[in-house]
């Protein structure tokens, strides 16, 4: 009988000792907060057309129109911009990309963009590269703006139309 | 006989108190501001998850409201931060491998919310910076513009 009740205390203990370890390492304390808030923006326009451009000669946005993001959000918010390259719009077998690189070359555009009226131009990276900040630290109801720059390829050998699209990111600060 | 029903009976009140592991925290969902209404948005803005370790699993369920007047996909991801709070690093890149997103590509109905399960759950055999940053991303896939927005939840992971 003493020993029956020995193994099954010892068997209890085998059972409850490791369970009540691991379950408490399992457990152990790992905290997840959020504080409420809703972060939420609108761009407007939502495309622009640079139409026909000339080899080395850069167009951009500054005489009209500029691009104004809403800002709905109820937190500080920073914006932050990037692109998707280039994309040759054109019917394939045509289709032609042009590279996208932060400095012009044959068949290579960039875009820029800039939030003082055109008098300081910043690359706007290619996906997947970090995208860069176009505004930080914007207060409720505050809405910022920004142009943009179309860096011309300084030659052609394909002239098929090609499209970007820019994808701004809103997160709190 | 006595001896062993009382033994049992111990048993199971030990096996009772040991500690369990912990059920997700119900969160209350604050409610947005009316005039959010039919503007899309995501909540909350930040995700702060403290005193994580290797093994560790942390979950939360985001928001995504679609504003507009017609039904949307959105895109649920993760994504590198454009920045960081001050004292983070950017996530190594295999954390991307640690985040399971329930519902990567909801389709929500006009003026329709959606929560959507985050969850964080990092090897028991990888380390990690002592503080790091990822983001998880909700894009309206439907927009066609050239210029387009996407929302971002910025997840703040300090280990242990």
């Amino acid at each position: 009988m003493k020993k029956t009740l020995l193994a099954i205390l010892l068997a209890v203990a085998l059972i409850v000792i490791p369970v009540g370890s691991a379950l408490a390492a399992d457990s152990a304390d790992v905290t997840v907060t959020a504080t409420p808030g809703w972060v939420s923006i609108t761009v407007a326009p939502t495309g622009y057309d640079f139409a026909i451009i000339l080899a080395g000669v850069n167009k951009d946005t500054t005489a009209d129109p500029i691009f104004t993001i809403t800002n709905n959000s109820t937190v500080i918010m920073d914006v932050d911009i990037e692109c998707d390259g280039w994309t040759d719009i054109a019917l394939p077998p045509e289709s032609v990309e042009w590279p996208y690189a932060d400095i012009a070359a044959v068949d290579t555009g960039s875009l820029n963009f800039s939030t003082d009226d055109g008098s300081t131009w910043t690359y706007i990276p290619e996906t997947p590269a970090a995208a860069t900040a176009l505004a930080a630290g914007v207060g409720t109801g505050t809405d910022p703006t920004f142009d943009l720059q179309l860096e011309a390829p300084t030659s052609f050998t394909h002239v098929d139309e090609q499209q970007s699209i820019i994808t701004l990111t809103a997160s709190a600060t | 006989m006595k001896w062993l029903v009382t033994l049992i009976v111990v048993a199971g009140l030990l096996l009772a108190g040991c500690p369990q592991p912990s059920e997700p925290t119900a969160v209350e969902t604050p409610t947005p501001p009316p005039e959010l209404y039919d503007k899309t948005w995501l909540s909350p803005g930040k995700v702060e998850v403290g005193n994580f370790y290797p093994g560790a699993r942390a979950e939360y369920m985001i928001s995504v409201h679609n504003g507009s007047d017609e039904p949307a996909e959105f895109s649920v991801s993760y994504r590198q931060p454009g920045e960081v709070d001050e004292g983070y690093v950017i996530a190594p890149p295999e954390a991307e491998s640690w985040v399971t997103i329930d519902d990567p590509a909801p389709v929500l109905a006009a003026k329709a919310t959606r929560e959507v399960l985050i969850v964080l759950e990092m090897p028991g055999d990888v380390e990690a910076p002592p503080k790091w940053e990822f983001w998880i991303a909700a894009k309206d896939v439907t927009q066609t513009g050239m210029v387009q927005t996407e929302l971002a939840c910025r997840w703040l992971v300090v280990m242990k």
